[in-house]
């Protein structure tokens, strides 16, 4: 079992990582499990109640629109589902690549609205989403709003750090062209 | 910026093992025999020291965030949104207090609602005993066909039985090599190795699988699309169980430390052992 030191950071987000935890180094969307991420941010809406069913269809792969639907269902979708536990949420990536990509939404009688999502961003899905069923944006509370700002320092250092990263390996690879590598010792 | 200077391993190492100080290090000279510490020997004796028995790490649940069923639920369901309800399995892990070096838990269980049914079941058996099985549904039925099949590498079943009589031929086979190590092995330990065929199929089928390894208890306890209720009256079934799996063994003292309910792509929620936000106790602990 992971240890539980790890397992909290992982759902509370403090300040810094355990030590010797394998979390700093992982990729981001790791920390979209965080249950802050979870219950607040764009997507954090309750839907009023005449909505039953979203239906969100795309493809495997990215190209030719299909990756603004792919991260709405990976970044947003988790938060209208918190938020909204009864209304029922599908996914179907049928086609491999290329087809349409579309967003239905089902109301009480049957009603069917479709947003056409195909070469649009994932924050655009959202707007349009809460636009069409006049969804209610939850208020962030204020810890949430504490660990939602870490986790964004945390985006940004991180850049930070890659890039000087890259430009250390880059001087050291550099050098060793230089001198010819290094040979053994001894 | 300076080549870092590189000191050969071997040269490393030797450093780090001959003692500094030969004075000081009286135990160990002493341990390794009155020639003196040789490289090799140092090696091995701190080896030795390594291995420890004691009891599992138990981590301290003070400050730990726990959740009721509900809570707990809700947030698996946003983190699986958009998954098929089928596939997508939780999973229980329950952590036990115990010593390293204790007997383990082993048993199967029969959940209120179970998670698979449709086992796949291979059954070793000839003649008025084969034909039992076949009724009952086994898949693959025989004996020399079925060594065939396994040694070519095709193991198309999720559980494996064999008839008393039929033993003997399966173990000639020494197929224990390639079942063995899969869990598929029949055992009389296990209660795969029976008189009536037919019997322990229906008897087997619907039963799952549960193994202690590093204190550790885990079971697929159900699916995505199941209830609140359904999913509590699985958890407590299995408890219980439990409870009487660690009663029954014998001069070993286990106790449940933590219980952990995940999903599939979701994160470890501990539970509290109540089903509401602030209901009444499950019976858990």
């Amino acid at each position: 079992m992971v240890s539980i030191k790890i397992r909290m950071f992982h759902l509370r987000s403090v300040n810094r990582p355990p030590p010797h935890s394998p979390l700093p180094n992982s990729p981001i969307n790791r920390y979209n499990k965080r249950l802050a991420l979870t219950r607040a941010g764009i997507g954090a809406a309750i839907l009023p109640p005449e909505v039953r069913k979203l239906a969100l269809t795309f493809a495997v792969r990215n190209k030719d629109g299909h990756m603004g639907p792919r991260k709405f269902w990976y970044k947003y979708l988790p938060r209208l589902k918190y938020h909204n536990p009864a209304v029922d949420m599908e996914v179907s990536r049928e086609g491999v690549s290329g087809g349409d990509a579309t967003l239905a939404i089902e109301f009480d009688g049957g009603k069917t609205e479709t947003i056409h999502v195909k070469h649009k961003h994932e924050n655009q899905i959202a707007r349009a989403v809460i636009e069409l069923t006049k969804a209610k944006p939850v208020p962030t509370s204020e810890e949430d709003a504490e660990i939602i700002a870490q986790y964004e320092l945390y985006k940004v250092r991180t850049e930070e750090q890659q890039v000087i990263n890259e430009r250390r390996r880059a001087e050291r690879r550099a050098e060793k062209n230089a001198v010819g590598g290094i040979g053994k010792l001894a | 910026m300076r080549p870092r200077l590189r000191v050969p391993i071997t040269l490393i190492s030797a450093l780090k093992i001959s003692p500094a100080k030969p004075v000081l290090n009286f135990c160990r000279t002493y341990a390794a025999g009155p020639k003196g510490a040789g490289k090799k020997d140092d090696k091995k004796g701190k080896k030795k020291k390594k291995k420890g028995g004691g009891d599992f790490i138990q981590h301290d649940l003070g400050g730990a965030l726990q959740f009721s069923l509900t809570e707990a639920m809700r947030y698996i369901r946003a983190m699986e949104v958009g998954r098929n309800p089928v596939t997508v399995k939780y999973d229980l892990a329950v952590r036990l207090r115990t010593p390293k070096t204790s007997p383990i838990i082993r048993n199967r269980i029969r959940l209120p609602t179970p998670v698979k049914t449709d086992k796949r079941v291979c059954v070793i058996a000839e003649g008025v005993h084969a034909e039992a099985a076949r009724q009952a549904g086994a898949a693959i039925v025989g004996t020399e066909e079925v060594f065939e099949q396994i040694r070519n590498g095709k193991l198309d079943f999720e559980l494996c039985i064999a008839h008393e009589d039929s033993l003997k031929a399966l173990m000639a086979t020494k197929l224990a090599k390639v079942l063995g190590p899969r869990g598929l092995m029949p055992s009389p330990k296990f209660g795969t190795v029976v008189k009536n065929t037919g019997a322990a199929i229906r008897d087997l089928v619907g039963k799952s699988d549960y193994k202690e390894r590093m204190g550790v208890v885990r079971l697929a306890i159900g699916q995505l699309r199941f209830t609140e209720a359904q999913l509590a009256e699985n958890i407590k079934t299995f408890i219980s169980h439990l409870k009487k799996d660690i009663a029954a063994l014998d001069n070993v003292t286990k106790s449940i430390h933590e219980v952990v309910l995940s999903s599939t792509h979701s994160s470890g929620f501990s539970l509290n052992g109540q089903i509401e936000p602030s209901g009444a106790r499950e019976s858990k602990q």
